[in-house]
């Protein structure tokens, strides 16, 4: 049978040992020590996500309307209608031809969104 | 120092020894077991602030020990797996050229058959066999029942009479 005096260590090996170890506090810092440290800073962001969050909800339930509700209405139709759709862009009937888009528009605009020769190619020659 | 160093320090006061010699069953060689049971400090300071002392602190502390070690000699065995060596000749190299083994030729051949084993079962073998560990303490630690760890104990005892018998 293996018994553990069939092993040994170095001289005075577990004394040095207790000191490598003790050392381990000052070497890793200590979790409950770096919870101290960020939580004036945690708290002070959830005050500020807070008071954000209470602005949002102040400003939403109390919209001031025009006479006309003219910008009511455009928020409204902001939410609703998202003017990157490009679909919304081809197809708008209610577009103002001043405010229409040009070729140019439509093809800078497919070459910033990363779209496919083909697709760019297509409009160029439209 | 604060409240939670020094009792830091006690464990390590209390504990080193015990869970040295513990990991030293568990791979044998005192390289690894050094390099281990630092690694096993480390972890244990930095889950001292969640430990609950409602928990038996000896059973934690060796819970935490023992699956370091199974850890350790998994990536051992990876390490080995990746560099394409075979792990047999490997680990007959570290206990014939461990300076710090006193043990004869039979012991040095039963280390040579453990470390063939599976690492979960020569981890049951070590703690049942050089530890003398009851099924019940090895349950607690392992967290498998009584009867997977006998039937483990069973296995592992054949794997080994057969190992020995062929290298002698």
């Amino acid at each position: 049978m293996i018994k553990k005096n069939s092993y040994s260590v170095p001289e005075g090996y577990f004394d040095n040992l207790e000191s490598k170890l003790t050392a381990i506090p000052q070497m890793q810092g200590s979790k409950a020590r770096r919870w101290e440290k960020i939580s004036p800073y945690l708290a002070l962001a959830a005050c500020f996500c807070f008071s954000l969050v209470l602005g949002k909800m102040i400003i939403k339930g109390g919209p001031a309307l025009d006479e006309d509700g003219s910008t009511y209405q455009e928020m409204v139709y902001a939410d609703l209608i998202p003017y990157t759709e490009p679909l919304y862009i081809f197809t708008s009937t209610d577009a103002d031809e001043s405010e229409a888009l040009s070729q140019e528009d439509i093809i800078s605009y497919l070459i910033e969104s990363g779209a496919s020769i083909e697709l760019i190619d297509y409009h160029t020659n439209k | 120092m604060n409240d939670l160093e020094l009792r830091f320090n006690q464990i390590v006061k209390d504990y080193k020894e015990r869970l040295y010699w513990h990991v030293r069953t568990l791979v044998f060689s005192h390289e690894d077991a050094d390099d281990l049971i630092q690694e096993i400090f480390i972890k244990v300071w930095n889950a001292l602030p969640s430990f609950r002392e409602e928990s038996n602190l000896y059973t934690w502390l060796y819970r935490i020990a023992t699956n370091e070690s199974i850890n350790f000699l998994r990536r051992k065995k990876i390490r080995a797996a990746l560099s394409f060596s075979s792990l047999t000749p490997q680990h007959e190299n570290i206990i014939d050229g461990d300076t710090y083994f006193n043990g004869d030729e039979l012991e040095r051949e039963l280390i040579k058959a453990i470390q063939k084993l599976p690492e979960k079962q020569r981890v049951v073998f070590s703690l049942k066999y050089i530890e003398e560990m009851t099924y019940e303490e090895m349950s607690e630690i392992l967290g498998t029942s009584v009867g997977a760890l006998k039937a483990s104990y069973h296995i592992a005892c054949e794997k080994i009479k057969k190992s020995i018998k062929l290298s002698l």
